[in-house]
Parts: C-alpha cells; structure tokens; sequence
C-alpha cells in the first residue's frame, strides 16, 4: 500500500470518529427528506390543482362577465332580463314617469347645451319628459346604450313596437340622437328635438338604464 | 423504543437492551458492516460484537445519540475485520478507500505527522460547513459505507447527480486538507 492509500486509510478512519450528532444527521436525513419530499409534492399537486380550479372557475365568471358586457344587446338576447326589467323602452320610461323622476319638460325649456345628458322622450299628443343621468357611469352606460341601438339589427317593421313614443337622446353639448334611428347621416340632429320615423328597436342596454334610473330614485 | 429507554435498559443491566437495539438498529447496524466487508456471515458477527462492545461501554458512557454511537462501533470494528481478513481484496471498504484517496492532497509528505484531534476538528468543521444534503450524502458514503445506488434511491436523487456531489465535495476536502497542511 503507497503513502497515498495510507493517508487514505488514516481519513478512513478518522471518518469514523467525526461528531455523532452529524452522523445521526445523515441518517435522519433520508427520513426527514423522504416525508419532506412527499409532503412537498403533495402540497404542490394540493396547490395545482386549486389553481386549476380557481382558473377555471375564474375563467367561467370572467367569460360569463364578459360575454354579458361585450355583447351586442337587443331585445331577442335578452335572456330573463324580461322578467325583471320593463319589456320595452316604452314600459321603462312609464315607469319614470309615474314615478315621479322624470321631469315634465317643455321643447324650450330643455337645454341641450348645459352639459347634462338627457333621455327626453314624448308620447304622441303629450307632455315632453326628461331624466337628467349624473355621474359618469350612467352617461358611460348611455353611450353603449345607444351604440348598441344602431347595432340592433330588428327594426320596427320587423314586428317590434313603435310604441307611439319619441325618444331623443341629448348629450349636453347639442348633440342629439334618436335611439328609434340608425345612426347615419341625417339622424343625427343638432341643437333640437328632430322629427323622425322609427327605424329600429332601441336597445335592451337603454332600456335597463332607464329601469336602474327608476330603482335608485326608488332606493 | 426511544433511545433513552434503550440505554437505560443498559444500564439497569437488562438483557432485553441487546433486543430492543436489535430491533431498532439491527438491520442498519449489519448494512455498515456489509458495506464494509462484503459477507453476510462477518457482518453479522461484526454486529453481535458491536452489542458486546456496547454492552461493556455502558453504564459508563450514556450516548445521546445511541444510533450514531454503535454505528461508529460497527464501523470500527469491521474495518478492523476487513483489514485483517479481506486486505488484498477489492472492494467494500477497500473501494471506499481507494476513493478517499482522491482528498489526499498530492504535494503533502510522506511524514506520519498526523496531527491526531486536528484531523477530526477539521473534518467536523467541514462536514457542518456543507448544506444537509451534501452533508448527508458524504456521511452516508464515507461513514456508513452505503453504497452509491442506496444513496440515490433513498435520497431520490440521481445516481449520477450522487456521485458528482461526492465528487466535488472530496475535491473541496483536498482544499481544506492542503490549506491546513493535514495529510
């Protein structure tokens, strides 16, 4: 045996006289790692599989929220809405009107320039209403309201009501729209209350709106 | 059994301890003495020997870790076996040291110098320096002479990833061991 093996041998057994906690250590550590191991990959498929659920399940509602925003609304996709809300535009602004939170308007009166935006509307032979809609939200929700009015695509000839009621939409800067109207050229008035012909069903959007207006004045 | 228990089975003089450690220790215990010596029929002198041995040292010692105190015993004196039976043998222990060799540290004299207790503060300062893993793994190979393979399964790591941490674990030993200028 050559000095190197010997020295070897000398470290051999000097291995064997090293500290007995670390010796119990080594030992012990193949328990520990076992278990910690098991508990480790138990705890990541425990945490997998939550994830996969909660991706899911968010993915459901985030589709379903969306599905329910994005959407083109008209009255034909208004799925149980009906049962709640006013079946038609002409029912919702019924509502504002026996309930006190529409105002009753004269042409002259209304100011298409003050920055307030307005759903005005008119039965045939009576008095002009007006809803004055505060706060950002409500003129955000009127907007989509009306766009999603010139992508409805079920006009009144197509057996929707014409309800014998005129609704102008002002938006407090002059502009006004109809949401009976397609948006185009010549349906889109400025500073006045035009004269039109229904073209189209207004959207379910504008109906909800109005509804919601009525609830919170009730709330 | 906990280990308090044993020892003091030991030292209530109860013929029961050697049984009770048989139980608990047994199968380790001839696992270090197969590793060294190859044979089943020496291992398992080797681990009645080490209750004899245990069973003379106790009252007067009392181990806190019982496990690791007969280990060292096991080990001792199946090294002492292998050297006076096997020497011109090829593996068991003879592997374990041809592998230990790799620490030694080429430029070091051949002077017997050893500088006994230093050696063993060294290695102790070393050991604690790993990370548990490292730790375990070379203290399971070179004290308990597990073989690599058992290692592997047991720790669930690589048998190539086993050898290569031992590897650069004995290449930083042979740094430890030339700065201090031991072996």
């Amino acid at each position: 045996m050559n000095d190197r093996m010997k020295k070897a041998e000398y470290l051999f057994d000097e291995l064997g006289l090293i500290d007995d906690a670390i010796v119990a250590q080594a030992a012990e550590y193949n328990k520990h790692s076992s278990v910690g191991v098991s508990r480790f990959r138990k705890t990541v498929i425990a945490a997998a599989a939550v994830m996969v659920f909660a991706m899911v399940f968010t993915g459901t509602l985030l589709i379903g929220f969306l599905r329910d925003r994005l959407a083109p609304r008209d009255e034909g996709s208004d799925d149980g809405v009906s049962a709640v809300y006013s079946e038609s535009l002409s029912d919702a602004l019924y509502k504002a009107e026996t309930s006190g939170i529409a105002e009753e308007c004269t042409l002259e009166s209304v100011d298409l320039f003050d920055g307030t935006a307005r759903i005005i509307w008119r039965r045939e032979g009576g008095e002009y209403y007006a809803i004055s809609l505060a706060g950002a939200e409500k003129r955000a929700r009127l907007t989509r309201a009306v766009e999603a009015a010139y992508s409805n695509s079920e006009s009144v000839s197509d057996g929707g009501s014409s309800d014998e009621v005129s609704v102008w939409i002002s938006m407090g800067d002059g502009s006004v729209i109809s949401p009976y109207l397609k948006k185009s050229d010549g349906n889109v008035g400025y500073g006045e209350l035009f004269s039109y012909s229904p073209e189209i069903i207004p959207s379910s959007e504008l109906t909800k709106l109005v509804d919601d207006i009525v609830a919170d004045s009730d709330g | 059994m906990e280990d308090s228990q044993i020892v003091d089975l030991y030292w209530a003089r109860s013929e029961s301890a050697v049984s009770e450690t048989d139980r608990k220790y047994g199968r380790m215990l001839n696992s270090i003495s197969f590793s060294l010596l190859s044979s089943a029929q020496d291992a398992e002198e080797c681990v009645n020997d080490t209750y004899l041995a245990a069973w003379q040292s106790m009252p007067e010692e009392r181990p806190t870790y019982l496990g690791a105190f007969l280990a060292k015993i096991v080990r001792r004196i199946s090294v002492s076996r292998y050297r006076s039976e096997h020497s011109e043998k090829r593996g068991g222990a003879g592997k374990i040291i041809e592998e230990l060799s790799e620490c030694i540290p080429s430029r070091s004299t051949v002077s017997e110098e050893y500088e006994n207790g230093r050696l063993a503060e060294t290695l102790n300062s070393f050991l604690l320096g790993l990370d548990r893993k490292k730790r375990a793994i070379f203290v399971r190979r070179y004290f308990y002479s597990e073989p690599i393979e058992k290692i592997s399964a047991e720790l669930g790591i690589k048998t190539g990833s086993v050898k290569s941490i031992l590897s650069r674990t004995r290449q930083s030993l042979r740094e430890v061991l030339r700065e201090e200028e031991l072996l």
